[in-house]
């Protein structure tokens, strides 16, 4: 049915829905998005959903504040070794990383690191006015969108090095590896109103979101909470590095050939 | 085909902060998320390793079934005291981390008030990534019901939120 000033077409919720998840055709979705960018009403009934969506994860990610129970974590240290045995009785020479537990309570120490809390920036979505969601931080699995700030951060920022991204938040890369599987990793951090440690590696489509877990609260819960964080995070890099992080200059040789090709040694 | 194990517990081991994060919102109570994720973390890896594209999905529906099957009759007995209460809270006060944590406190009653099913295929679709025919494939519906269920929870939790914002600023 056609308003004055409205579009044309009325959209069911269901249908806004299924765009918010990226289940509509390619077609519609891009009927659906110049409506919305056309239509106030219409923005404002998807970026409620976008906004209940985003309430509903940063709700079920405020368990990341508590510290993994310890149960947890020799069941995930007991797989990390399970797979660190794996690889090294294959032909894979695996050179596991030496010094990134001490690297992590450096970074831990140094980092004014926020509770992961939902609110003014939200978990990891914020949607714009056109309707378009520009991702913070895609979930875990998911491709980061090419040319975005976060794409290009990945791309070229050194490790140590911060820069900011949109809505107050940075990011700051901590190191890069390959994979034991022959894949450019990089392990970052975000920090906005919420904080996250997060792997991303690349694939045939780009940086891809490996792995993301909350950063928690400084003060007297630090040390306890911090510990959580690096169990998830520590077994990953112990299970995943093929051999020690890059050095400086590699990394820069690798940015300088948009992290193609191997890595020239190390000096 | 089985895929190795290498691979598969290394994808466990990452997936885990992840179902963590569905675990408790399939159970809203931040003890029985945690003994629901080791209870899912054994079983799984106990278990041969699944192909590859079946993994997340596999450890999804393993996680849902011990929770449905095996703790939710168990809570309802036990009447969990409030679970917020036992998350830390924040070191930092600014105000906008005030306001950020209220509306969160917001959100998640909103979420408490959701009927099940609905709060179910959004933890499956938001938290865990699924498609909408996995979820549908896991909760034994229709594709169509996932859509309806996911459009009525979204608009439910958006209009509790504003109804709130607006009882704030009145």
């Amino acid at each position: 049915m056609s308003k004055p000033g409205m579009s044309e077409r009325i959209w069911s919720d269901e249908q806004l829905t299924a765009y918010l998840d990226g289940e509509m055709t390619e077609a519609e979705a891009r009927i659906l998005a110049a409506d919305i960018e056309a239509d106030e009403l219409l923005a404002h009934r998807f970026e409620q959903q976008a906004a209940a969506n985003t309430a509903f994860v940063s709700s079920a990610s405020e368990i990341d504040s508590r510290p993994m129970p310890a149960a947890v974590n020799a069941l995930l240290a007991s797989a990390n070794a399970s797979a660190a045995r794996n690889a090294g009785a294959g032909n894979v020479v695996a050179l596991k990383p030496r010094g990134i537990g001490g690297w992590l309570v450096q970074h831990r120490a140094a980092a004014a690191a926020l509770i992961a809390v939902a609110g003014t920036f939200g978990a990891y979505q914020m949607v714009g006015r056109s309707g378009a969601t520009e991702s913070m931080l895609p979930s875990v699995g998911s491709v980061i969108v090419a040319d975005s700030a976060l794409d290009r951060a990945l791309d070229a920022a050194t490790s140590a090095e911060t820069v900011n991204l949109s809505n107050g938040a940075s990011l700051t890369p901590r190191l890069s590896f390959v994979r034991d599987d022959g894949v450019w990793c990089r392990q970052f951090d975000i920090q906005g109103a919420s904080a996250t440690a997060s792997v991303a590696c690349q694939d045939e489509a780009g940086w891809r979101i490996t792995l993301s877990v909350a950063t928690h609260a400084a003060g007297s819960d630090y040390q306890t909470a911090s510990g959580d964080r690096s169990a998830a995070l520590e077994a990953y890099l112990n299970a995943s590095m093929a051999g020690p992080a890059l050095g400086a200059e590699q990394e820069k040789a690798m940015i300088a050939n948009s992290w193609k090709g191997a890595a020239p040694p190390a000096r | 085909m089985a895929r190795d194990e290498t691979g598969f517990h290394r994808e466990i081991v990452a997936l885990a902060p992840q179902l963590r994060r569905f675990a408790y919102a399939l159970t809203r109570n931040p003890a029985d998320a945690d003994d629901l994720l080791q209870a899912t973390l054994e079983r799984v890896l106990s278990k041969p390793a699944p192909d590859e594209a079946e993994l997340v999905k596999w450890v999804y529906r393993v996680c849902r079934n011990i929770w449905i099957d095996e703790m939710r009759a168990r809570r309802v007995r036990r009447e969990a005291a409030p679970q917020l209460a036992e998350l830390p809270e924040p070191a930092m006060s600014t105000e906008d981390m005030t306001m950020a944590r209220l509306e969160l406190r917001t959100a998640q009653k909103g979420i408490d008030a959701l009927p099940e099913e609905q709060r179910d295929v959004l933890a499956l679709v938001a938290i865990g990534g699924m498609a909408y025919k996995d979820a549908a494939d896991l909760l034994n519906v229709p594709v169509g019901t996932v859509m309806s269920r996911l459009a009525r929870a979204r608009t439910a939790l958006a209009a509790y939120m504003e109804r709130a914002e607006e009882g704030r600023l009145s």
